[in-house]
């Protein structure tokens, strides 16, 4: 079990802009068939529904005609401070690795749900039900991301896989697995998202778009104030947006 | 000798001791932990080489070339392809379902007749042999219902309704008809698409490009490029419409427009584009400034539509002073705006000379037809299918012998589905060719399910409001999993036993025929220079047409970057003034999203989660209202609602949202399915049903975008 | 009494000598027994000879192959072996009879071979054959290279997994010799 603040050589992080999400679900939908989260007849009961990334719509409050919307895809932060590891009773969970992603162990999760508790993004989701895929479609089950059972909390990691891949391949071409360039290892939802509103990289490596990107000043992150050191960073130019971010009075500066 | 009791409790106790220094309890505890984490029911993940192969998606309206992953040879799961110009790895979540709706509940696994109000499973010969009777028996009676009529395999259905005699081909209702109709009446030539990567100023009227309208992926990756990630914005971009949509969050402006509305604000736009001097070279345009000058006056626009003289003011000017505005009109719910409505929103391209210039309207060619005698795209577009249904529903015209039905879904999709229905009831013999057991197909006699896209070779030919012209590849990456077979094969083999031979033995052959003709029409392979790069004036990179088919088996689409000069485009100044928008106490929006999918494919099951519970909840539907709107009808967040219109209703729960004008529910489309499957029945009401269908002044082209609804 | 007195007297010596009865029998049983019980044996569909194609000149390399993805290609598919066993050979050797049943049931019908994998390891273990390309093959898979049958496979009944399988804590103590990181998502998915 880790203790507090965790630094790395390489810190793999998001950059959302949320002035270009038009809330389309893409990227839900992207992470649910790379990672092999089955399908759910009724997903419109959200607290059993399992979505490692989620999009949430935003208001600015306002009324008819000052109103405006936003929407915010959610996925992991993969805190540089996570909450959920220290409170794990089995370290199914830990923040060991290089590149920062904090890990779910499946076999060795209780289900105590102890991490959930504790997240303050519910990133985190439960295992309700045992894994049913419709007959026949278990064949699109990819082998990227294992098939978890009933009773076990699972968190999106940053399509990890990915990670590995683009090291074997790196590997494979004689260069550096620990240096990759900037887009050689791009999550799903990243990847698929039809506007591109999602940036992803190093945050510690100047030649990655995420570095410049994240220390730009339209960039903040969720609940900062509370230490957890999130590495998903979002952008807006619109201060309602931004203030959304934490938990503001109405007088303190977003 | 017997054992004692202590020799006995001897023996167990040193059993016992010996047992803990073998291996057994340490490795029985740790196999019951492994065998208590391998339940036989939870599946495995595959083993084998994940390989990657490309196709485009036929599923989806945006025309996204695809990378498929594979694992052992079988598809798992799929992304944009990133060499694709319309994906630009990219894919709406109609997109990213192709693989796992193989192994969709709803999938129809063999041909299919009814026999006594029940489906009965039927050979392939068999089906042929009926199908062949009842076309000989009904002659010319015939008409085709098709959801795709660009592509090739669109061609032959064209074709063959050509052949045995009959013009009753019919579109699913668009964003693409009423264009087509509406650019046709203003005299223009080719097909309309927008060039939004080198517009600095866009004016979205109502249409909803970055959600699901036209190629929908390609606009927002266009959005995209016209703001990096931190940098100044290059182009602006305005939303008019009854609701702040997903196009409208992103928008740096919203101006509330109800979509009747829409036409008269741009008329709006346009007194003041007049008014500073703006002139277009059209034979009418003397009677177009009149018209507008008499009528669309900025206290009479702002009393009509509710926009402020003020906005009106700002909004003209914001296109005078850009240096490539852009107007796109449109429906919110990308179907049910009038050609009346379209012809008010060009007019403003056609002032402000936008047409066929950089950043402008395109208006693109066809591309040849391989299926001689088959009608072109815009043709087929252009004609009104609720109108025909209506009329063979009331009798005024007479309904077809037999009806084909491809890719579509009208029992469901088209407005007033009450009328729509019985209209298709008075067809004797109705053939789907579904691939899903849609509420269409449920009702048909006969059901020859078409592969799906990864089981049959297909193309995706200049999908609605692309600026090039386009051609990608569809190719099978899988043998048909059920006993299905490629529609277009079917007709062809159909139609070569009725002795009326369509000219190629497979679709596959006429793709390659296609290819090559195509290949001689001055377009080059979207690789190193993308097709927006030309158009801004980049040269046209080298194209070697011998290497195209190849190309195009690879992935990448074949572009042309070309326009059909306009000799006698007009701004169609008498139907605009015929125009008269209705102005109703309660309007409909409908709220259309990649998410519930489409009419044909139902609710995809992976989507399901991306619907959030303020659209369904529960099997509920929930509509949106603001809270004057509410107050007005003694509505609360959460009320119990009854919405009705056009003989129909449909019960709902209102969420209280600011993102919608006054005097407008927004309802979200795609639900109420009594057809497909579990993940598709029981959940909402399809909101279609009450929107009523009618005559737009002018054109007499059916619209209901914005149609009345009424409160029980 | 004394018949009692006399068995107690043995009793206590006959509780010891069973005593260290049952120890040994629990050994016996424990490390002799319970594996025949808890392992079936099972055979390869095939009985694929390495030495008669190492014979041929044919290195590991040449069947056992990395993908351009740098995926490593542990079976080869039905498809590679029967570039070279696209027929049967209608002979009547015991080698020959063998390549004709690969090709009756396999490559004919294009099915891939269910190999049993020795070293078969969970779904959510992320195993990288590049990131090891330095070590001998020898080192974690049994040396088949001079071996004209493949091993018997020794299947545990009760995890379903074989006998050879490597536990994590073999992996985890070269990764700690050797330096490399032993964070939790460096193998498992």
């Amino acid at each position: 079990m880790s203790a507090a603040h965790q630094e790395f050589a390489t810190k793999w992080g998001l950059v959302i802009d949320i002035d270009k999400c038009t809330g389309c679900g893409a990227c839900m939908v992207a992470c649910q068939t790379e990672n092999n989260i089955a399908p759910e007849e009724d997903a419109s009961n959200k607290l059993r529904t399992l979505t490692w990334m989620n999009v949430y719509e935003l208001k600015n409050g306002k009324e008819f005609p000052q109103a405006e919307v936003a929407f915010l895809p959610r996925a992991c932060m993969q805190c540089g401070n996570p909450s959920c590891v220290p409170v794990c009773p089995v370290v199914a969970t830990d923040k060991n690795e290089d590149g920062g992603i904090v890990s779910q162990i499946y076999p060795r999760c209780i289900g105590c749900r102890y991490c959930m508790a504790a997240c303050p993004y519910h990133s985190r989701y439960f295992g309700w039900f045992d894994p049913v895929w419709p007959d026949g479609m278990e064949k699109t089950i990819t082998p990227f991301t294992s098939t978890r059972p009933r009773g076990v909390v699972e968190k999106c990691h940053f399509c990890h896989h990915r990670w590995n891949q683009a090291k074997d391949a790196a590997r494979i071409a004689g260069k550096d697995p620990s240096n990759l360039p900037d887009g050689a290892y791009t999550p799903a939802c990243v990847e698929i998202c039809p506007t591109g509103a999602m940036a992803f990289g190093d945050l510690k490596n100047p030649k990655h778009k995420v570095y410049e990107l994240s220390r730009s000043k339209y960039a903040f992150r969720l609940l900062e104030r509370l230490n957890t050191d999130p590495q998903v960073y979002y952008m807006t130019k619109r201060d309602w947006v931004r203030r959304q971010g934490d938990n503001y009075l109405p007088n303190e500066k977003a | 000798m017997g054992l004692d009791r202590r020799a006995f409790i001897g023996l167990v106790a040193g059993g016992a001791v010996g047992t803990l220094f073998t291996p057994i309890p340490w490795k029985l505890a740790d196999d019951a932990a492994i065998w208590s984490q391998n339940w036989s029911w939870i599946p495995r993940v595959p083993r084998g080489e994940v390989t990657y192969a490309t196709t485009a998606s036929k599923l989806c309206p945006s025309g996204t070339g695809l990378k498929v992953a594979l694992a052992g040879g079988k598809p798992v799961t799929v992304y944009g392809n990133p060499e694709h110009p319309l994906s630009q790895g990219g894919v709406s979540p109609i997109g990213a379902s192709e693989v796992y709706m193989l192994y969709s509940p709803a999938r129809v696994r063999t041909p299919m007749r009814k026999v006594g109000g029940k489906f009965e499973p039927i050979t392939w010969e068999q089906a042929q042999t009926e199908l062949m009777a009842k076309c000989k028996a009904a002659g010319n009676k015939a008409a085709c219902i098709s959801g795709d009529v660009g592509g090739t395999a669109g061609e032959v259905l064209s074709a063959f309704l050509a052949k045995i005699g009959s013009a009753a081909m019919y579109a699913m209702p668009g964003e693409a008809g009423p264009a087509a109709a509406g650019f046709k009446l203003m005299g223009g030539q080719g097909r309309v698409g927008y060039d939004i990567d080198n517009a600095d100023c866009v004016l979205i009227l109502g249409s909803d490009i970055f959600e699901g309208s036209g190629v929908s992926v390609r606009n927002r990756k266009a959005f995209c490029a016209s703001r990096p990630l931190g940098k100044d914005q290059t182009a602006k971009f305005a939303y008019a419409g009854p609701v702040r949509n997903h196009t409208g969050a992103v928008c740096d402006s919203w101006i509330p427009v109800a979509t009747p509305h829409l036409g008269a604000f741009a008329l709006g736009v346009a007194w003041h584009l007049l008014k500073a001097g703006a002139v277009a070279d059209a034979a009418d345009m003397a009677d177009f400034k009149k018209l507008v000058e008499a009528n669309y006056s900025p206290d009479k626009v702002s009393k009509l539509t509710g926009v402020s003289p003020e906005v009106l003011a700002a909004v003209a000017k914001g296109l005078s002073a850009a240096k490539a505005p852009l107007i796109i009109p449109g429906s919110e719910m990308g179907q049910g705006a009038g050609a009346g409505s379209f012809i008010a929103g060009m007019s403003l391209n056609l002032l402000l000379g936008r047409m066929n210039k950089p950043g402008g309207v395109m208006a693109l060619p066809e591309l040849p037809a391989v299926f001689p005698g088959a009608e072109t795209p815009s043709e087929i577009l252009a004609r009104d299918l609720p109108g025909y249904l209506k009329n063979v529903g009331d009798g005024k015209t007479a309904a077809p012998e037999v009806l084909f039905v491809y890719a579509a879904n009208p029992a469901y999709g088209l407005p007033e589905s009450a009328a729509m229905a019985k209209a298709l009831e008075k067809i004797p013999f109705k053939v789907s060719f579904a691939s899903f057991m849609d509420e269409t197909a449920a009702m048909c006699d006969l059901i020859l399910p078409n592969s799906l896209t990864l089981e049959r070779y297909d193309d995706v030919v200049t999908p609605y409001g692309s600026a090039f012209c386009s051609l990608t590849l569809v190719k099978p990456l899988v043998a048909p999993i059920f006993d299905t077979k490629t529609t277009a094969d079917f007709i062809l083999d159909t139609a070569k036993k009725m002795n009326l031979a369509l000219g190629h033995d497979s679709l596959e052959k006429a793709l390659k025929e296609k290819a090559a003709v195509v290949a001689k029409s001055d377009g080059f392979v979207a690789k190193e220079a993308m097709p927006w790069d030309v158009l801004a004036g980049k040269p046209k990179p080298a194209f070697d047409a011998a290497t195209l088919w190849k190309e195009l088996d690879a992935g990448r689409a074949w572009v042309k970057v070309g326009q059909v000069a306009q000799t006698g485009l007009s701004f169609a100044a008498k139907i605009l003034a015929a125009l008269k928008p209705a102005a109703a106490e309660l309007m409909l929006a409908g709220m259309s999203q990649q998410r519930t999918g489409t009419a044909a494919t139902g609710l995809p099951a992976q989507c399901l989660t991306a619907i959030p519970d303020t659209d369904l909840k529960a099997g509920a539907s929930i509509v949106r209202l603001n809270a004057a709107t509410a107050k007005k009808y003694g509505l609360s967040q959460g009320s119990g609602v009854t919405l009705s219109g056009a003989g129909g209703s449909c019960p709902a729960k209102a969420h209280i949202s600011e993102n919608v004008m006054t005097g407008v529910v927004a309802v979200p489309l795609g639900f109420g399915h009594t057809a497909f499957d579990a993940f598709s029945k029981g959940k909402g009401d399809n909101f279609l049903k009450i929107m009523a269908a009618t005559p737009e002044a002018g054109t007499d082209m059916t619209v209901w975008a914005g149609s009345e609804v009424k409160i029980a | 009494m004394e018949e009692r007195q006399s068995n107690k007297a043995g009793g206590v010596g006959g509780v010891v000598l069973l005593f260290l009865v049952g120890f040994v029998g629990a050994l016996v049983v424990g490390w002799w027994v319970f594996p025949q019980l808890l392992f079936s044996q099972k055979t390869q569909p095939i009985r694929f000879s390495h030495k008669v194609h190492a014979e041929q000149g044919l290195d590991c390399e040449s069947c056992h192959t990395y993908s351009k993805t740098g995926q490593f290609i542990g079976l080869p598919s039905t498809a590679s072996c029967a570039e070279c066993h696209p027929d049967e050979t209608g002979g009547t050797t015991d080698n020959d009879k063998e390549i004709d049943k690969f090709v009756k049931e396999y490559a004919k019908p294009g099915i891939q071979v269910p190999w049993l994998v020795y070293q078969y390891q969970p779904d959510n273990v992320f195993f990288s054959h590049a990131a090891h390309k330095g070590f001998e093959c020898a080192t974690c898979h049994p040396d088949v290279a001079n071996m004209d049958a493949p091993p018997p496979y020794h299947e545990n009944r009760l995890s379903g997994y074989s006998k050879q399988t490597m536990k994590m804590w073999e992996c985890e103590r070269c990764h700690a010799q050797m330096g490399a990181s032993n964070a939790c998502y460096v193998c498992h998915k």
